[in-house]
């Protein structure tokens, strides 16, 4: 009798239980082999958005690490504002018009539209069922991890190398641009390569909470396609080996690829080519690479 | 669990061999919208929306199985029910239930106290369904002690991975962790004058509850607690005239989508007391809410996985006008007061005339938290860090809403009655941030005094056929937001029939739009249908002081209420 209700105790203890946590909370670094790309759709006039960035700037990436290199992130993360939000609208306090066609077309494949309450983010384009790639903030950090590790929270193997090429005309402010891939495992199905360009620094209004930040710094913002928003096939069967190269694109930084881009521009420095290949079928991205413009 | 459904419906079809086949009852809604465009209000043109349920109730002696059907097709952006999206049966249930011992498993609702730290509800209005989907057991050792264990998970709208129309509730589930998303509960209820105090003429009902949840740690970055319990005690104390009422609850950390992932503890109190006589009453209470969202899931948003439930502290407003900028509980930090005064001057006196006047007055205020910063490194409600202090007793710096009501009804003869209203609200929507804005406009302080008339007018008429007429003038005058409005309302009742007309007119709104609309309906018994064309228009529905942001539309509803 006595036993019964030690047990039956430990069953109700267990049952009604409560775990205090005592600082520090974090976790530690987590070294990875990918690198993975979080599409964050964000707004000027959003006021949980800086919050959003935060979250990916001061705990993802430091937490998800090249395990090459820890000074690396395993995360690439690229700013989008989706023109079918009334909050990317430019008005007197909000100036700067950071949308681009390109984005909205990325946008419309993640399915933004007026009612999409911002931010939201896109992990390698995961879907959560029912078409839907978006995922609210406080997701992304387990989506990551899904993505890097596997259940026994081993790093997953990298399937490819992308290898991205750069030669800049900083006279003309022209790129020219070419990339590398380098299978390093099977990959079943067809893929194709996206690469854009995402720029720094960008001094503008921005709403934080309740207050409007004049000289906010907006950093990886979308800024221009290079090979159209959804990129090209890759034209061979990613086999262990093999290697494929795009062609050569040029892209000049003038008004005609971002209309910011004026002749007074002049923020060539803080300027990156992203590459990303993901499964046409899945739409699941496999692979991501950041380059400076300027030759490191 | 479906053995068990079987097992029971095989017993009770060998009784209904007998001459007692049970009883069913149940109750069926359907709603059918159409949305077109209109650029005025900002509708937009969707397919249209179709959304309905019916539960079935069968009572057999002692026990009772039910089970509802759900289904939503095209529920429109924005319109917080698209997750709703399929059909399916979501909630089913079997009870047993005797004078000691209630043993249901399945699907139900329950509610401990004020729901500072449990109640499931169901509202399909607001897209609520929190039921629990498990075993409960209430059982009643001698008359003055209740006791209720339960535990479950709670339905989240549907399974998302199936795409499928035919949709299995959505459950939280972790393949190396079954208990994942299990909420359990206990609470207890003691009377007092049931059990030792027989002879007292002073009542005093006193009760506790402890709630835990169980979610995995899945989160990388932080460590986070798989078991977060809460408990709450309360009492109440009533004597004559009077009555007070404590309900105190504390809930240890749980950082979570709601608090930035902060790891205070959180903290509820509500105090009531009540005064009643003949042609007086009054209600006063205080409550003070920190860090007191509770859900089975910590990246839960808006209605989803929510355990607890904030009472609201403000009047339950139903005129249109009155509804525009409604308050809604703050889980995270709020801290209030309400006083409700009843007087009745009597009839046949100088002021009350010769039916009496109805006077009743609220005032309802709440201001946030007081917060600092646990230290100087560290910002308030930073992430991964314990947020702030908080002076149990100190206001915080914004006040975050206030509402006066004043009413006034007069019955002028036995035909007709008024009904005066004036209330005014200060919304301070440059913290709350839930009113749509217009493009160039920020979220402000939001003060508005709102005038309502209402008149209830009895037709007479020969025979047994009924006539009335209900008409309402209303006006709500702001500087701020969208400006004034005016709101006019005709109804007419004939017998079962109603038809009504009104109208919203924004005219401080640079558009100035009209929300207009028709309606007719049937009514017979517990059946109703109703017929409604016009516009709606974009902002919060509220009930409860829980919300959902509607979207503007345009268009039809059908409505098909019954009862059996």
């Amino acid at each position: 009798m006595k036993k019964l209700n030690i047990y039956i105790g430990i069953i109700l203890l267990s049952w009604l239980s409560c775990d205090k946590i005592e600082a520090p909370y974090t976790t530690g670094m987590i070294a990875a082999e990918k690198t993975i790309l979080i599409e964050k759709f964000t707004a000027h006039e959003c006021q949980n958005c800086p919050e959003a960035s935060r979250i990916i700037e001061d705990e993802l990436k430091p937490t998800f690490v090249n395990s090459n290199d820890i000074s690396k992130s395993a995360i690439i993360t690229v700013a989008l504002h989706p023109g079918q939000s009334n909050l990317t609208n430019t008005s007197k306090n909000y100036y700067y018009d950071f949308t681009t066609e390109s984005s909205n077309q990325i946008s419309d494949y993640f399915g933004i539209s007026l009612a999409t309450a911002l931010p939201k983010g896109g992990v390698n384009r995961i879907e959560q069922g029912n078409g839907n790639r978006l995922w609210n903030r406080d997701t992304w950090s387990e989506l990551v991890e899904n993505q890097l590790l596997d259940a026994n929270s081993n790093p997953i193997e990298k399937n490819i190398d992308i290898t991205i090429n750069t030669s800049l005309n900083p006279i003309t402010k022209t790129l020219v641009v070419s990339a590398v891939i380098n299978t390093l495992n099977n990959l079943e199905g067809n893929y194709y390569l996206a690469l854009f360009i995402m720029e720094d620094s960008i001094i503008a209004p921005q709403k934080d909470g309740l207050e409007r930040i004049e000289n906010y710094r907006h950093d990886h913002v979308y800024r221009c396609a290079i090979n159209e928003w959804n990129g090209e096939p890759i034209t061979i069967d990613l086999q262990q080996g093999t290697e494929w190269s795009t062609e050569q694109k040029t892209i000049v930084f003038n008004t005609e690829y971002n209309s910011n881009w004026s002749d007074d521009w002049n923020n060539l420095n803080n300027c990156h080519v992203v590459g990303y290949v993901y499964n046409s079928e899945t739409g699941i991205i496999e692979e991501a690479v950041q380059k400076p413009i300027y030759n490191e | 669990m479906r053995i068990v459904s079987y097992i029971i419906i095989l017993i009770i079809s060998l009784q209904v061999n007998g001459q007692d086949y049970g009883s069913i009852s149940g109750n069926l809604q359907n709603n059918y919208q159409t949305f077109q465009e209109d650029i005025k209000i900002g509708a937009e043109d969707y397919p249209r929306y179709t959304s309905g349920y019916l539960n079935l109730i069968y009572n057999y002696k002692n026990i009772t199985i039910g089970t509802r059907l759900e289904m939503h097709h095209n529920a429109p952006p924005g319109s917080g029910l698209e997750q709703y999206e399929g059909a399916g049966i979501p909630y089913r249930f079997i009870q047993y239930k005797s004078k000691i011992v209630d043993i249901t498993a399945g699907n139900f609702y329950d509610e401990f106290g004020n729901g500072l730290i449990f109640k499931t509800y169901f509202d399909p209005s607001l897209g609520v369904d929190n039921s629990m989907n498990g075993l409960r057991l209430k059982f009643t050792p001698f008359q003055g002690l209740y006791i209720t264990a339960l535990s479950g998970k709670q339905r989240n709208a549907w399974d998302t991975n199936n795409n499928n129309f035919i949709k299995k509730p959505g459950y939280m589930s972790d393949e190396n962790n079954r208990l994942h998303g299990l909420v359990s509960a206990f609470n207890a209820d003691l009377s007092l004058n049931e059990v030792l105090l027989k002879q007292w003429n002073t009542y005093i009902n006193i009760g506790a509850s402890f709630v835990t949840k169980n979610e995995s740690d899945n989160n990388p970055v932080y460590y986070v607690p798989e078991n977060v319990g809460a408990f709450n005690s309360r009492i109440n104390i009533s004597k004559g005239n009077m009555a007070i009422n404590i309900d105190y609850a504390t809930k240890i950390n749980d950082p979570s989508s709601d608090n930035n992932f902060t790891y205070n503890k959180g903290n509820g109190l509500i105090a009531t007391t009540t005064y009643s006589q003949k042609g007086l009453g009054v209600s006063a209470g205080i409550k003070r809410i920190q860090n007191m969202s509770f859900r089975s899931n910590r990246k839960g948003q808006f209605q989803e996985f929510n355990i607890n439930y904030i009472t609201p502290f403000t009047k339950q407003q139903a005129y249109s006008l009155a509804t525009i900028y409604p308050y809604t509980s703050q889980p995270n930090g709020e801290m209030g007061s309400q006083i409700d005064i009843y007087y009745k001057i009597p009839k046949k006196t100088k002021l009350g005339g010769k039916y009496g006047t109805d006077i009743s007055l609220n005032f309802s205020n709440s201001f946030e938290i007081h917060k600092t910063a646990i230290d100087s490194t560290t910002d308030l409600d930073q992430r991964g860090t314990l947020g702030y202090n908080s002076n149990f007793f100190k206001i915080g710096e914004n006040k975050l809403f206030q509402e006066i009501n004043l009413e006034i009804s007069r019955k002028i003869n036995r035909n007709l009655k008024f009904i005066g209203t004036y209330i005014h609200v200060i919304n301070n929507d440059k913290i709350l941030v839930s009113q749509p804005i217009l493009k160039n406009q920020e979220h402000e302080i939001i003060n508005a005094n709102i005038f309502i008339l209402e008149s209830l007018i009895k037709i007479p008429s020969k025979g047994s056929i009924k006539k009335s007429m209900r008409t309402e003038i209303q006006h709500l005058h702001t500087k701020q937001h969208f400006g004034n409005w005016a709101m006019g309302l005709i109804e007419y009742k004939i017998s079962k029939w109603f038809f009504s007309f009104q109208d919203m007119y924004n005219y401080g709104h640079p558009e100035k739009p009209h929300y207009y609309s028709i309606s007719s309906g049937y009514n017979k018994g517990t059946n109703r249908f109703a017929l409604t064309y016009g516009k709606q228009r974009k902002g919060l529905f509220c009930v409860g002081g829980v919300c959902r942001e509607v979207p503007a539309s345009n268009g039809f509803a059908i409505s098909i209420t019954s009862s059996f």
